[in-house]
């Protein structure tokens, strides 16, 4: 059986390879999908305490269900975004976006 | 209405009592989505925004009609109006909130007419409802006490926000702002949701309301939980209002962003940035505040103090209001730090009296220095500080007004930004907070020094020959100067009766 300590390490752990990702990729896409990382961590997280927190409750499991809705409709702008990005700057790197400093 | 668990039944009428001005705006939003597909292009593009504006008048006026009733409802004695179980509430914090929302962004659509003239790839209809579902999102910020309807609203203000930066899209800096607001604010998201999902762990309620008084009870046995949920939360939080060291997308996204979607971002989005701040920290985590308030006494420290010293270098004249609009996020902050000195009920509500003072008197400066900014920026042909030079000699109303916005923003006496800065000093002191009030003014002195630069810019020099000509004032334009204006001076001169109208609200609905 395993505990409640193993699911929020497992969520731990997602979340700090998603915060890494995205702090430190440099393709644009591979950031997102690192955002989306983080957002599983936090999906793991509340369905664990839905299930082994101190007063389970239905709550967590509803909470996933919106997380994830939004997380869709947030990378499907993000590409969007992306695209055009693309076709003003011809490059997806992140080390390119220097049109503005300080 | 009924304190049952489970579900209950919403009725069409429960709905429309508590949350009219929302409902108005979410009809009027598709309202113009579904016209844009009948109407001729031109029709639609002169139409919407006149349509959007007239939607959120028919919301500011709903609100209006809110403060009678949650009036009545706490001259009668009853529960705070609520649905479905304190998931959604009706009371004078939110009412407030909206009426800023819903004027700020009908003030942003009068500014935006003359925007569309300007850029013909913006589709307008597109622009306007993304508006309205975007100024939704912040009501639903200011009005929901259950993190799942929070979490929601605040998504839908930055989703659509994200769009509104990138509508210019042939633009190469506003695609590059928008990506850039994108990225970082998801990651904020994912973050605050990272805390509330420790939150709602610990407590097992994703209410707030409902989920303090069990956290006082485990409080001792899970404080560092609780106090990274915190962290969490304040960090997500924190980048949606700009705060240092969290404000690094601010300029970038202002400088890239067409200037009525920066003026929306920078009052609107802040503001609802500010009542999900207000109305976590103060219901969810209300009776452990002394323990927290610390956190946000340092950050609100540190945001005054590197917003106004970065703005000291700026050349472009909107990334110097964007530095200037993150300080004034850490100014906003220091009402609700000091409530961890003094968390008396007539000290919550002078603090909340305080902050939407301030946020009304940033709304009439910020809306009015964008507007004045518009029109000078484009005759001049590019955005630095260079194109404000002998403005007086240009435009007088206009030099006139921007010296007004300026010094509003710096704490002139007999400005709007002057009394609300006042009150929050007061604050300061009230709460024997001296040092914090001390770096208030130390702030405000090297924002003199900044703001000075734009004015001798626009009195003493000289303009460079080629702009010589007198500037053209649009109609949309010089109407939004006027109400930033009037607001400015009337809110400067004459506080007691904005003061007397906070002081007599009903803020939690009691």
């Amino acid at each position: 059986m395993l505990s409640v300590e193993q699911f929020l390490t497992l969520g731990a752990i997602l979340f700090c390879i998603g915060l890494f990702g995205a702090l430190t990729k440099r393709n644009i896409i591979i950031v997102l999908v690192s955002v989306e990382l983080m957002l599983t961590a936090v999906n793991i997280n509340l369905l664990t305490f839905a299930r082994f927190g101190l007063t389970p409750s239905i709550n967590g499991q509803i909470f996933t269900l919106f997380v994830m809705t939004i997380a869709a409709a947030e990378v499907a702008v993000g590409l969007a975004i992306l695209i055009a990005l693309y076709r003003n700057r011809n490059t997806s790197d992140v080390r390119d976006q220097d049109l503005m400093k300080w | 209405m009924n304190a049952m668990n489970g579900l209950t039944q919403l009725h069409f009428s429960d709905l429309w009592h508590v949350m009219a001005p929302e409902m108005i705006l979410v009809i009027g939003g598709f309202l113009i989505l579904v016209l844009d597909l009948f109407m001729s292009k031109e029709s639609s593009r002169r139409l919407s925004p006149q349509l959007g504006i007239l939607f959120l008048i028919a919301a500011f006026v709903l609100t209006i009609r809110n403060f009678g009733i949650v009036a009545d409802n706490a001259a009668a004695g009853g529960d705070m109006i609520n649905l479905s179980n304190m998931l959604y509430v009706l009371d004078d914090f939110g009412n407030v909130f909206k009426l800023l929302f819903t004027a700020g962004t009908a003030v942003v659509l009068l500014m935006s007419i003359d925007f569309f003239k300007h850029n013909l790839e913006v589709k307008v209809a597109e622009y306007t409802y993304l508006m309205l579902f975007a100024t939704v999102g912040a009501m639903v910020m200011a009005s929901a006490l259950d993190l799942i309807t929070l979490f929601v609203g605040l998504e839908l203000l930055s989703i659509s926000s994200y769009v509104l930066v990138a509508m210019r899209r042939n633009h190469a800096k506003s695609t590059e702002g928008a990506m850039k607001y994108l990225v970082i604010g998801s990651v904020a998201s994912a973050m605050a949701l990272y805390g509330m999902s420790f939150l709602y762990g610990v407590t097992g309620q994703t209410n707030l309301a409902m989920g303090a008084s069990t956290m006082l009870q485990l409080w001792d046995q899970f404080k560092p939980v609780l106090v990274l949920g915190f962290l969490l939360m304040l960090v997500g939080f924190g980048v949606k209002v700009a705060l240092v060291p969290f404000h690094q997308w601010a300029p970038d996204t202002y400088e890239g962003a067409g200037n009525p979607v920066t003026s929306f971002l920078a009052v609107v989005s802040k503001a609802a940035g500010f009542a999900l701040i207000l109305r976590v920290f103060l219901w969810g985590f209300s009776r452990v505040f002394g323990d927290i308030y610390i956190y946000l006494v340092i950050l609100a420290a540190l945001t005054m103090v590197i917003g106004n010293v970065a703005a000291l270098t700026q050349k472009n004249i909107k990334r110097l209001l964007a530095y200037s609009s993150v300080a004034q996020a850490g100014y906003l902050l220091i009402p609700l730090a000091t409530l961890g000195k003094g968390s008396s009920i007539d000290n919550i509500w002078l603090s909340l009296g305080q902050t939407v003072f301030y946020l009304v008197a940033y709304l009439f400066m910020t809306m009015g220095a964008f507007a004045v900014l518009t029109v000078v920026t484009r005759q001049a042909g590019n955005e630095t500080l260079e194109a404000f030079r002998g403005l007086w000699r240009r435009s007088p109303f206009l030099a006139v007004s921007m010296a007004v916005f300026t010094l509003s923003m710096a704490g002139m006496p007999l400005t709007a930004g002057f009394v609300g800065k006042f009150y929050i000093f007061l604050g300061t002191i009230n709460t024997e907070m001296y040092w914090l009030g001390g770096l208030l003014f130390a702030t405000s002195a090297i924002a003199f020094y900044y703001y000075f630069g734009v004015l001798k810019a626009i009195f003493l020099k000289d303009s460079s020959v080629e702009t010589h000509e007198k500037i053209q004032v649009p109609a949309s334009i010089g109407v939004t100067i006027a109400i930033g204006l009037i607001g400015t001076i009337v809110l400067g001169v004459y506080p007691d009766a904005m003061m007397k109208l906070l002081n007599g609200l009903h803020w939690f609905g009691q």
